[in-house]
């Protein structure tokens, strides 16, 4: 009995175990994951294209803290006094961002290939690979212009091997060149399907365009260093259809809420002040008086033209080759380029239907008394500052003492602030504009290559182009023809080339004694483009123009094309007292530029040493030199 | 077929198994009337000599024979036995009596608790209980009582410092926070470290801690799944520390298993009725050391907009604050004037009895725990009802069956990491000389934003707990059911069901009007859980089989099916602001859901082989089959083999002599593997289709890179002890030692993510754990009636190494850290090195300024190229104290814990430093100072610094670069002592109760997180790691500050 009850026990038991495990492999099938047959090319390109966008939180770190401070497009320090975020980098390299962004991109080209292998492609498969192709290329150059070596051949679910800087522009070059010839412009597409393209719903001539423009910057971006691969792509190129109208465009619309389609600049705390850099520009540029620009009501506060503003000693800092530093400007400006004030709006100007209150939490962006503080160090106010209507932008870096005691030089309610045009959701993010295909044509112009436009009429375009985009092209042939240099020495006109003098006289008011006084103005040196001496010739024309109108959708081609050229001028971080994060500016020689002075790129995130130590080691290898914040790229100025 | 079909059935219906069963039993009664009697009927009652009660279950056998019996409900036998015969009474945890029958035919008999606790009884596996001494590997119980002293409202801390190599690590998240339990260091790389929790033969989904543990927005923390359970219904807990005592729960319990028996009803004078009620205080235990001189500002220059505190010094001077009014510069008390005194109610009312051949356990808990932290709020209820029956004319059929019921809500769970919404970081980085209490109202009347100073994105603490909430609620039930035969008087069979079924529902608000975001936004979601387990066993026991050898052995099997589903929903910016809709989103609602699902079905048996009862051997094998690898590796068999010697009687037994002072000696040794398989899905490579923005449709690889092709993680362990007690059992000790292996383990090794994946699943690793672990306990004066005083001693000491990764492949694996600090395993290192950024300093050690600091021209100390290893994680030393003293009715015991060795950095000093708020940033009066150093470089020498900095600037280059500074600067040693806990309690005596309605009444008084008595972390509590959902616990970064608790208790039973 007993044996018969633990046979029976162990029969039971085993039966049970082995009917049991008939269903293991269906229980272990995940009913909510797509396998590779039930995923589409359009659906991975869509989801690169959306993400890439980048929402909110990537795009503080990314797009606003890094591209726009290190190009210069709104003052700030950080990046550009030498401090990368490893925490900022993580992300935007990282699988939840840039590398998910290529990985889609990646995956679209593979499936197309698995399709058409398998013959389940459809007839827009071929043209949806293309365009994959392109968006690639444009990511890994947002890739490669911010970390240096890349892989070209990754993806394919082992560690990659990196590639130095140039095989990666050669790789996207190829891409841009196969992908933009493979295009069949013939073939019919869906709607269902053209709604998976956000930027030009598979219209395959733009996708062409964009892919040639494309083509055009990335061969560009080799003029210092591989001029005759640059000359020869750009040549082939620039021969093709690229991106001229406003129609050609490749933008996406932007969307309230929180996610990739929010505005790119729409955090309300990033305060988003005006550059110096960009304020330089600006002044004196065109030649159209800000009498004409503004409303009647704030002529009053427009200042003559050789003013330089108050000059408080203890509460600006003079440690920069800023030329306008060390001044309070209490008012407007005479002469101003007429996009500035499209871009950035007046201090106090609350009429002005694009001021931006952001913080909307906080009453700060409203509020234009500010104060400068008795030297003490008590808290106590020495003077008190009204800003409405004034226009200022300071220089970034260490202010010490002096930024103790001052309430105004980085604060919301007494700075310039972005036009809440480009803030609020509600503007389309720009990739490529018609603007930059003319600017660089002008300088392949300028260069001697084969451009299907001259120089001149090349850089006119672009102008034109950017003023159309600001609403300002009314004043197109007054700017176009102006000879009025603007703060860094450069003028409009094409064909004026004149150097400006070395100084020029101006007049101020002493803060310590509100006397006015008279001094003399000294053109900034700008030694990282030949050697300071030229201000005004063609090639700082475009640039200039080009900074001004990639303001503000495109600050990563500013700064790379700042780091390729050197231009336009950039002033160094102010040096009050030493900066940790950049230990080669010092009171020494503040008043020279360097590259030094200003980042590079970004340090590859801290977990990559981890995950691809190999690949790391190859990657510093080819970057040769630190893996810093200040090691130049390989197209760079070094 | 018909037969493998039926019982399958069988198996799964505990109804049939009990109408099977019971037929079987007809038969066996049957044959067991064929035998003839020649004796005469003895019949009696047992009881225990302490308090009277009845025992039931007690083992009577007459001597000499094969002829037994045991007692039933009441205490009462009945057996067969000639007039001269001696009968033997045996019962665990009593000592063994032989009375003679001397022609008696009524024996009423006393047994005494066995007081020298020999043959103390434990709960092993699969909750069968056993003579301790029998036992070849480590064990541990902790009894109710002292669980349920503790008053701990998470149950994992109140095992801190009560067993030898368990270390509890708590995150202080809150009333609900979570805490982990670490036995003998870690095994896995990836995984929890975390052993099973059985509950009554169940086992429980411990989940712990965040499901996300980023540095800059961590999810919350959950807590605990073992922080549902109530201390108060809990009978004993075992924890089974090696592999080999925990072999037979397979596949999960490669970190060990904890075993909860809940109470089961014992006869009780009087109703049986207890009621309990313990009210808690709550109070911060400690807080990082803050400076009180100087003022907002920077620069030594007041400002009232500055968010650091480098202004001036504070000496009553006359300020404008931020609101524009104007005020005596004054240091802020802001900490505790943030916090709140915590206050905790805990009612308990429960009932045990016996009725007939039937006991019942029931009760009712309720806790309502506000926490120190506004806003927090811990609500939970527990109902359990257990019920055991006797049945059958002979009651040889038991049924038990237990209902568990837990609800807990709660309320603001705290939200942690570098972020803006992390109220603590705000709180410690306040400008000193600003008031926190100035914000209080949280909304500014004018506008109806948050109120706040400046223009940051920082949160007003108090907005942040009103306006930035969560809630969560769980429904838990664990219901288990079980049907015991005994068929002969050594054979048993045994059905089990049981199931651990949840759902937890949350919420999260953000309302408008602070930069979070402008109108709001919310989330909400719905996860349920279930696990089932049926279970079914033989057991075979026979003493003295062959001569003096006994044997004892189980078969079972055990079919287990967990299926886990979620749907969660958010919407990133509200429409309509404060309408919290999935429906009223900017953008339409973003939707993810999943169905995990995921068997495992076992086999397994156990041979204990005994000789003389001082000699013991068990086997036992198990076989798992799991539905999550793949046809090929789903099949896994793991062994285990353990033995104990207790020599001293083994010397008796032969004769020999021992030595009067020397009680009791036990050698054991063990070796175990246990398996592990892995979670649901991972092994093909799957997509994700989903929505963007527009309601179009986009597709994603997933993240992890699978391979089919992975097996079975494998733990093998080896262990020996040897227990000694000395002078009549007064002193004893437990010495172990032991080393585990972790082998195969099925880790996600990161990618670079320009792979296409962030991380491949492989099997890789061997992860080494060797360790002692000593128990020792004394009791120094004993006397019943008058003063008693005992001590006991755990210390354990373990060693993790990392042997193998994946050969040379992968040497180095980062667990965790951020930035600059990167914790560590790597190859032929110990688990958890710490990396990181040093200051500059002179290398050359034939150079005179050898070890200096290098700084720049200007003075400032500067970091050093690279990163260096700075430490370990790791505490080299566990050690708890207990002392319990006793003199007639009240009772007085102190429990002083200390970890020795190991680091940990804290981010928090760090960002205190660099708001000014630290006290060591004051410590010089903030005079200017030449930082010891030099200047120079190798080549061109070194000459010392003469350049004077302030201590403003000394401050930011130690701490300003990077997130995390200069490493170096704040590892700190994680050593600290502390009292854990100090009891007071009152046992009203009996001759006052006999007045009253009142059988038993007793109170107390508890304090746990007395005192801090050494740490070395200017006040930030070592046991506040950055997260318990990392192993990366050398790590710390602005967590909630720890509790100091006060309870006060009072219990009466009716």
């Amino acid at each position: 009995m007993k044996n018969i009850t633990s046979k029976f026990g162990l029969l039971c038991l085993a039966g049970l175990v082995l009917t049991s495990c008939n269903d293991f492999d269906d229980i272990n099938i995940d009913p909510k994951a797509a396998s590779i047959d039930q995923v589409q090319v359009e659906y991975f390109l869509n989801g690169s294209i959306i993400d890439a966008q980048q929402d909110p939180h990537v795009a503080e770190r990314a797009f606003v803290l890094y591209w726009k401070t290190a190009g210069h497009q709104q003052r700030g320090n950080g990046i550009s006094t030498g401090a990368a975020d490893d925490g900022w980098s993580s992300d935007y390299y990282g699988g939840g961002y840039l590398s998910k962004w290529l990985n889609s991109a990646n995956m679209a080209i593979t499936t197309a290939n698995n399709q058409m292998e398998a013959g389940t492609s459809k007839a827009y498969t071929h043209n949806s690979m293309q365009a994959a192709r392109i968006w690639r290329a444009y990511l890994m150059s947002e890739l490669t212009d911010n970390f240096g070596p890349i892989p070209i051949d990754g993806f394919q679910g082992v560690n990659p091997e990196f590639s130095d800087v140039k095989t990666a522009y050669y790789f996207m070059l190829q891409e841009l060149k196969e992908a933009t010839a493979a295009i069949d412009e013939s073939v019919t597409v869906p709607d269902n399907i053209k709604k998976l393209d956000p930027a030009y719903e598979y219209n395959y001539s733009k996708w062409k365009k964009f892919g040639n423009s494309l083509r055009l910057r990335f061969a560009m971006r080799l003029s210092e260093v591989d001029p005759a691969k640059a000359k020869a792509e750009f040549e082939e190129a620039a021969a093709q259809g690229l991106i001229t109208t406003s129609a050609d465009v490749f933008q996406v619309q932007e969307k309230g809420g929180w996610d990739p389609l929010s505005g790119v600049m729409s955090r309300e705390w990033n305060g988003q002040q005006l550059s110096a850099t960009l304020n330089n520009l600006y002044i004196g540029l065109g030649g159209i008086p800000t009498s004409q620009q503004v409303r009647s009501a704030l002529h009053t506060y427009i200042k003559p033209e050789n003013y330089m503003g108050i000059r408080y000693e203890n509460h600006f800092t003079t440690v920069t080759n800023d030329p306008g530093a060390g001044y309070w400007f209490d008012g407007l400006q005479a002469v101003m380029d007429p996009r500035s004030y499209k871009q950035f709006i007046i201090t106090g100007d609350f009429d002005d239907e694009n001021f931006s209150s952001y913080p909307s939490y906080a009453p700060d962006a409203r509020i234009t008394k500010r104060n400068l503080l008795n030297t003490n160090g008590d808290g106590s106010t020495w003077k008190e500052i009204e800003a409405k209507y004034t226009w200022n932008a300071f220089a970034n870096g260490a202010w010490g003492n002096k930024g103790a005691l001052n309430q105004v030089y980085t604060y919301l309610g007494t700075n310039p602030r972005l036009s809440q045009q480009f803030r609020g959701s509600t503007a389309k993010r720009i990739f490529f504009a018609e603007w930059e295909t003319y600017f660089l044509l002008a300088e392949g112009a300028v260069r001697g290559w084969a451009t299907p436009l001259a120089a001149k009429e090349a850089y006119e375009s672009g102008v034109k182009a950017s003023m159309t985009y600001f609403g300002v092209e009314q004043y197109a042939s007054t700017y176009l023809a102006s000879q009025s240099y603007n703060r860094v020495g450069t003028s409009v006109s094409w064909d004026h080339t004149a150097e400006p003098a070395a100084t020029r006289p101006v007049t101020y008011v002493n803060g310590a004694n509100g006397q006015e006084a008279t001094g003399t103005y000294t053109y900034p040196s700008n030694g990282l483009y030949k050697n300071g001496t030229v201000k005004n010739d063609h090639l700082t024309k475009i640039i200039t123009q080009k900074f001004i109108a990639q303001t503000p959708w495109l600050p990563l081609e500013t700064w790379s094309d700042h780091r390729r050229l050197g231009l336009p001028f950039f002033e160094n971080p102010a040096i009050e007292i030493p900066i940790v994060t950049m230990p080669a500016l010092t009171s020494a020689n503040y008043m020279t530029s360097s590259i030094k002075f200003f980042p590079q790129r970004l340090k590859y995130p801290s977990s990559l040493s981890a995950s691809n130590p190999a690949g790391y080691r190859k990657a510093v290898e080819l970057l040769e030199g630190e893996d810093d914040v200040f090691t130049p790229l390989w197209w760079a100025k070094h | 077929m018909i037969l493998k079909f039926l019982l399958i059935f069988v198996i799964k219906s505990t109804l049939n198994v009990y109408l099977m069963i019971r037929q079987l039993s007809l038969t066996i009664i049957c044959l067991a009337l064929g035998v003839a009697a020649y004796a005469q009927t003895i019949t009696g009652k047992v009881t225990s000599s302490a308090d009277g009660t009845a025992l039931p279950g007690v083992s009577v056998l007459v001597k000499g024979s094969t002829t037994g019996t045991t007692t039933d409900m009441d205490g009462s036998f009945s057996i067969s036995a000639g007039s001269g015969s001696t009968l033997v009474f045996s019962f665990i945890g009593f000592q063994t009596r032989e009375e003679n029958v001397n022609n008696r035919s009524i024996i009423e008999i006393a047994l005494d608790e066995d007081a020298t606790l020999l043959s103390e009884v434990v709960v092993t596996a699969l909750g069968v209980k056993r003579e301790k001494k029998s036992l070849g590997y480590a064990l541990q119980e902790i009894k109710g009582e002292s669980i349920v002293e503790a008053k701990e409202n998470n149950l994992a801390n109140a095992l801190s410092g009560k067993v030898a190599g368990l270390q509890v690590i708590r995150s202080s998240n809150g009333p609900a926070g979570s805490s982990k339990i670490v036995l003998r260091g870690n095994n896995s790389l990836t995984g929890d470290n975390q052993p099973l929790i059985v509950v009554d033969g169940i086992p429980l989904d411990n989940f712990t801690g965040a499901s996300n543990n980023d540095y800059w927005n961590p999810s919350e923390d959950r807590g605990n799944g073992l922080g549902d359970i109530n201390p108060d219904d809990i009978e004993t807990m075992s924890v089974l520390k090696g592999a080999s005592a925990a072999a037979l729960y397979g596949s999960r319990a490669g970190n060990g298993v904890i075993l909860i028996t809940t109470k089961t009803g014992r006869a009780q004078k009087g109703l049986g009725i207890t009621y309990s009620n313990t009210v808690g205080l709550e109070t911060i235990f400690t807080t990082p050391d803050i400076q009180s001189e100087f003022g907002q500002g920077i620069n030594g220059i007041f400002n009232k907009e500055e968010t650091r505190s480098w202004g001036p010094a504070i000496t009553g001077q006359s300020v404008e604050k931020w609101n524009g009014t104007t005020e005596a510069l004054a240091a802020r008390n802001n900490i505790d004037n943030f916090y709140r005194t915590g206050v905790s109610v805990n009612q308990n009312l429960s009932f045990q009895q016996q009725v007939k051949s039937t006991s019942i356990y029931a009760s009712v808990t309720r806790l309502d725990d506000k926490s120190k932290i506004p806003g927090a709020d811990l609500k939970r209820t527990n109902l359990l009802a257990r019920a055991t029956s006797k049945l059958g004319n002979q009651e040889k059929l038991t049924l038990d069956t237990k209902i568990q019921y837990i609800n807990s809500n709660v309320q603001n769970r705290p939200l942690s990491g570098a972020n803006t919404s992390n109220s603590f970081s705000t709180l410690y980085l306040f400008p000193r000389s600003l008031d926190i209490t100035d914000f209080s109202h949280a909304i500014n009347p004018a506008t109806g934003n948050m109120q706040w100073y400046g223009t940051g994105n920082q949160i007003n603490p108090y907005w942040n707990y009103q306006y930035n909430t969560n809630q969560d609620t769980r429904d838990r039930f664990l219901l288990n059911a079980s049907l015991k035969y005994e068929i002969t008087n050594w054979l048993n069979a045994e059905v089990k069901l049981g199931s651990d079924l949840y759902t937890t529902h949350t919420e999260s608000f953000v309302y408008a009007g602070s930069p979070l975001v402008t109108n709001g936004r919310f989330g909400t979601g719905k996860e349920s859980f279930t696990e089932s387990n049926y279970m079914a066993m033989l057991n075979a026991r026979q003493d003295n089989l062959f001569g003096k050898f006994g044997l004892a052995g189980s078969i079972g099997g055990n079919l287990m099916s967990q299926e886990r589903t979620w749907i969660r929903g958010s919407v990133g910016e509200l429409e309509v602001p404060n309408l919290f809709s999935l429906n009223n989103g900017i953008n339409p609602a973003s939707i993810s859901e999943g169905l995990n699902r995921k068997k495992i079905n076992s086999l397994f048996g156990t041979a204990q082989l005994n000789y003389d009862n001082f000699w013991f051997l068990d086997l036992t094998l198990r076989n798992d089959w799991s539905s999550t690898l793949s046809k090929e590796n789903r099949s896994f068999l793991y062994p285990s083999v353990s033995t104990s010697l207790v020599f001293t009687d083994m010397i008796s037994a032969s004769g020999g002599h021992i030595p009067q002072w020397y009680t009791y000696g036990k050698l054991r040794a063990s070796y175990a593997q246990v398996g592990n398989d892995l979670s649901p899905y991972q092994l093909y490579n799957t997509y994700n289709i989903g929505k963007d923005p527009n309601g179009n449709t986009t597709a994603s690889r997933n993240s992890v890179l699978y391979n089919p092709a992975v097996r079975n993680e494998l733990i093998s362990s080896v262990e020996i002890g040897l227990e000694s007690r000395f002078l009549n059992n007064r002193v004893g000790f437990d010495l172990a030692w032991y080393k585990s292996n972790a082998t195969r383990q099925l880790i996600d090794i990161p990618m670079d993510p320009l792979s296409g994946y962030s991380s491949r699943k492989i099997n890789a690793g061997d992860i080494q754990n060797t360790g002692i672990e000593l128990m020792a306990d004394a009791r120094i004066v004993e006397n019943d009636n008058g003063f008693s005083w005992a001590v006991n001693v755990n210390y354990s000491r373990n060693n993790n190494t990392i042997k193998d990764l994946l050969g040379d492949e992968i040497t180095q694996y980062r667990i965790g850290g951020f930035d600059d600090l990167r914790i560590e395993a790597t190859t032929g290192q110990r688990y958890g090195e710490i990396w990181g950024t040093k200051f500059l300093r002179v290398e050359e050690t034939n150079s005179p300024d050898y070890g200096k600091l290098i700084l720049t021209e200007t003075g400032l100390p500067q970091r050093a190229a690279g990163y260096h290893r700075l430490g370990n994680q790791q505490a080299t030393g566990l050690l708890g104290v207990g002392n319990a003293f006793k003199y007639k009715g009240l009772t007085f015991s102190v429990l002083v814990d200390a970890r020795f060795g190991g680091q940990i950095y804290s981010g928090t000093n760090n960002a205190m430093q660099y708001a000014g708020n630290a006290a060591v940033t004051a410590a010089n009066g903030r005079q200017d100072m030449i930082v010891e150093g030099v200047v120079g470089n190798k080549e061109e020498g070194y000459k010392a610094n003469t350049a004077s900095i302030t201590s403003q600037q000394y401050w930011e280059s130690v701490t300003a670069t990077g997130n995390l500074g200069i490493v170096e600067a704040n590892l700190y040693d994680a050593s600290n002592i502390r009292i854990r806990n100090m009891q007071l309690g009152y046992n009203l005596p009996a001759g006052f109760l006999a007045r009253t309605p009142f059988q038993r009444a007793k109170v107390g008084v508890t304090c746990n997180n007395v005192w801090l008595i050494k740490s070395h972390m200017n006040g930030v509590d070592p046991e506040s790691v950055f997260a318990t959902g990392t192993n990366a616990v050398g790590f710390e970064n602005f967590s909630p500050p720890t509790s100091r608790t006060f309870l006060f208790n009072i219990t009466l039973g009716f």
